[in-house]
């Protein structure tokens, strides 16, 4: 690389001043915008509320006396009440300390599905850009992979491995990966045409050094709005897998899981579905329409 | 047009070379002993070694899948282990009819909810009527299609009583008048969901042919609106609309794994999820491999459509 001689070391800092400020400014502009489309607002308030509950969950509900797993037979479906805010399920646990529970898992899957796949996904999609070879058999594989139904693919994943929260972890990445891999494989053999790739390559710079340093950050945009639409999906399947017994095994608080418990009980405890339902609802409707925002800020060309 | 579905067709082998492998390797590599699990507990060891050698299981893995490929193909996908003695297409074959009827009712559905929606909001667009379909679309793609069932069933069976909350009556055998009573609200629960989506397909769809030349030229020209919407708008979108709904057949063959379970309908779906805590591998790669090569085959349909269709697509290729 050219060393910056040419100018003294107070212009140089000048200069960096000066795009300092035109990031910070780029910056105020981006959140302005965001902060304009009521819906994807919304998105974001949910998304933190989703996420201070599953972070303070131990918290609140040891503040009010209140446990996920005690089981007091005398208290059975009773509806809510001053002492249990979403009343008692069937076991005479407290559904309020369950469904707040249940946000520790719902988030904890969906932040690490979505962490995951994204850098497995961004790995392979920008190796594949690199090499023809590579690239066809990455590629096929992903369409092997995407013609399997996502939830029939998760299922026979954790059929096959157990039933249990890594488990589920590991069904639900295999399951997204493909799709990061796909827009992680488009954008960089895109951005490797343009100029200023061309020009680090004539300057010497190593294959890797291109790839990590250059392309990735001029990728990442639409590989972060697919990881939110990831999180999303996550949160769905995990609930849907542990509905079907196939995902988190009880007695643990998911939100599927107690659904599927509170089906026996449709007629007569209908807060014990409708709580968790609720908060299963509104946290995917969260990350979907904060997704929706960020592709509107990030990406606005795709998409729409 | 021979050309192209010779491309198409030569397209689709390395896709179900990759399905049936991954298919086959997810099972095979599972641990336990499948001969063990289909003798059950008093089976001496020699027993097991004869059934080993029986069925195969000793051989090279690629020797293995081969004649799993060899036997799928003639219809064969081996004999459950939970149900001993029964092969597994005879058990897909007894679950198939409701799970069928169930995808197709809920794509009629979604047809019938989605096309207009779509158009309508595609006319009227940013009006009021514009946003609470844009808003229906978005909380449809939010929702679970157990949830929305749970709703249906808590609103519409439990507290209005006007339909039964779970249950199948069978088509064929009980009658039209029944079958629809009971298929309604998984219909609908599986349809809504795709509903959404296809809504805001059909949108964008009419929304870009309404702003292209050749409709201001129709409209200049003095073609009546309903004429212009219909005849040039409709048709012309119609190519997305049934990717949506080949894409949406697939989507309720493979939600209905969730639904079933939830409204006690004796489909694939259910025979699915029961095979999970029986630990019938057998039945899950099944169903898992004829619901992928469905999807490819709808997929390469639609493909073929499209090259029927639009003499740029095929000619492209």
């Amino acid at each position: 690389m050219q060393k910056d001689t040419a100018r003294t070391p107070e212009e140089r800092a000048a200069l960096e001043a000066a795009r300092r400020q035109l990031v910070r400014e780029q910056r105020a502009v981006n959140l302005r915008r965001f902060l304009s489309n009521r819906l994807s607002v919304v998105g974001l308030c949910i998304v933190t509320l989703m996420l201070l509950t599953a972070l303070l969950a131990p918290v609140v509900t040891g503040a009010m006396g209140l446990d996920p797993y005690s089981a007091v037979v005398r208290d059975r479906l009773k509806p809510p009440s001053a002492a249990h805010p979403f009343g008692t399920d069937n076991l005479g646990r407290d559904i309020f300390a369950r469904v707040l529970y249940g946000a520790r898992i719902s988030m904890t899957i969906g932040l690490v599905v979505g962490l995951l796949s994204a850098i497995i996904g961004t790995t392979l999609g920008l190796y594949a850009s690199t090499n023809k070879v590579l690239d066809n058999v990455l590629m096929r594989l992903c369409d092997g992979l995407k013609a399997i139904p996502n939830i029939l693919l998760a299922i026979t994943l954790m059929a096959v491995l157990g039933a249990n929260m890594h488990n589920v972890i590991i069904s639900l990445t295999v399951v997204s990966i493909p799709g990061v891999a796909r827009i992680a494989r488009s954008q960089a053999l895109l951005v490797r045409e343009q100029t200023y790739v061309e020009a680090m390559r004539a300057a010497g710079a190593g294959k890797n050094r291109i790839l990590w340093r250059h392309v990735l950050p001029n990728i990442l945009s639409p590989v972060i709005v697919q990881m939110t639409f990831n999180f999303a999906s996550a949160i769905i399947s995990e609930a849907s897998l542990s509905f079907l017994g196939a995902g988190i095994p009880i007695p643990a608080p998911s939100w599927g899981g107690m659904l599927n418990e509170a089906r026996a009980y449709i007629y007569t405890g209908w807060w014990m579905i409708a709580f968790p339902a609720v908060f299963t609802m509104l946290s995917v409707l969260g990350f979907n329409l904060f997704g929706d925002g960020l592709r509107d800020l990030l990406d606005p060309l795709s998409g729409r | 047009m021979k050309k192209y579905v010779g491309k198409r067709l030569l397209s689709l082998i390395p896709t179900i070379l990759i399905v049936s492998v991954v298919i086959f390797l997810l099972v095979h590599l599972t641990p336990g002993d499948p001969a063990a699990m289909m003798l059950g507990d008093d089976a001496t060891l020699e027993d097991i070694a004869a059934l080993h050698t029986k069925l195969g299981l000793d051989d090279p893995i690629v020797v293995q899948y081969v004649r799993w490929v060899g036997r799928c193909l003639r219809g064969d996908f081996g004999i459950s282990t939970a149900v001993v003695g029964q092969p597994v297409a005879d058990l897909i074959a007894s679950h198939f009819q409701p799970t069928i009827c169930l995808a197709i009712y809920s794509q009629l559905i979604t047809i019938l909810i989605a096309i207009p929606a779509g158009m309508y909001a595609a006319k009227k667009r940013g009006t009021a009527g514009d946003y609470t379909v844009s808003v229906f679309s978005i909380m449809g793609i939010s929702l679970p299609s157990f949830l929305l069932g749970l709703g249906l069933i808590m609103l519409l069976a439990v507290k209005l009583r006007w339909l039964p909350a779970a249950g199948y009556k069978s088509l064929t055998a009980d009658g039209f008048v029944p079958f629809i009573r009971y298929m309604t609200l998984p219909a609908l629960s599986l349809g809504f969901i795709h509903a959404a989506y296809m809504m805001r397909m059909t949108k964008t769809a009419m929304l870009e042919v309404l702003g292209s030349d050749y409709i201001r030229m129709a409209r200049s020209k003095g073609v009546r609106e309903g004429s212009i919407l219909f005849k040039h708008g409709f048709r012309n979108a119609l190519l997305t609309v049934i990717t949506v709904v080949g894409q949406g057949f697939i989507s309720a063959l493979a939600g209905a794994a969730v639904v079933e379970r939830l409204f006690n309908i004796p489909g694939m779906g259910s025979l699915m999820v029961d095979s999970i805590e029986k630990r019938d591998y057998q039945v899950i790669q099944a169903i898992t491999l004829l619901v992928a090569m469905l999807n490819v085959v709808i997929n390469l349909i639609i493909d073929l459509i499209y090259g029927l269709a639009d003499p740029r697509i095929r000619l492209a290729d």
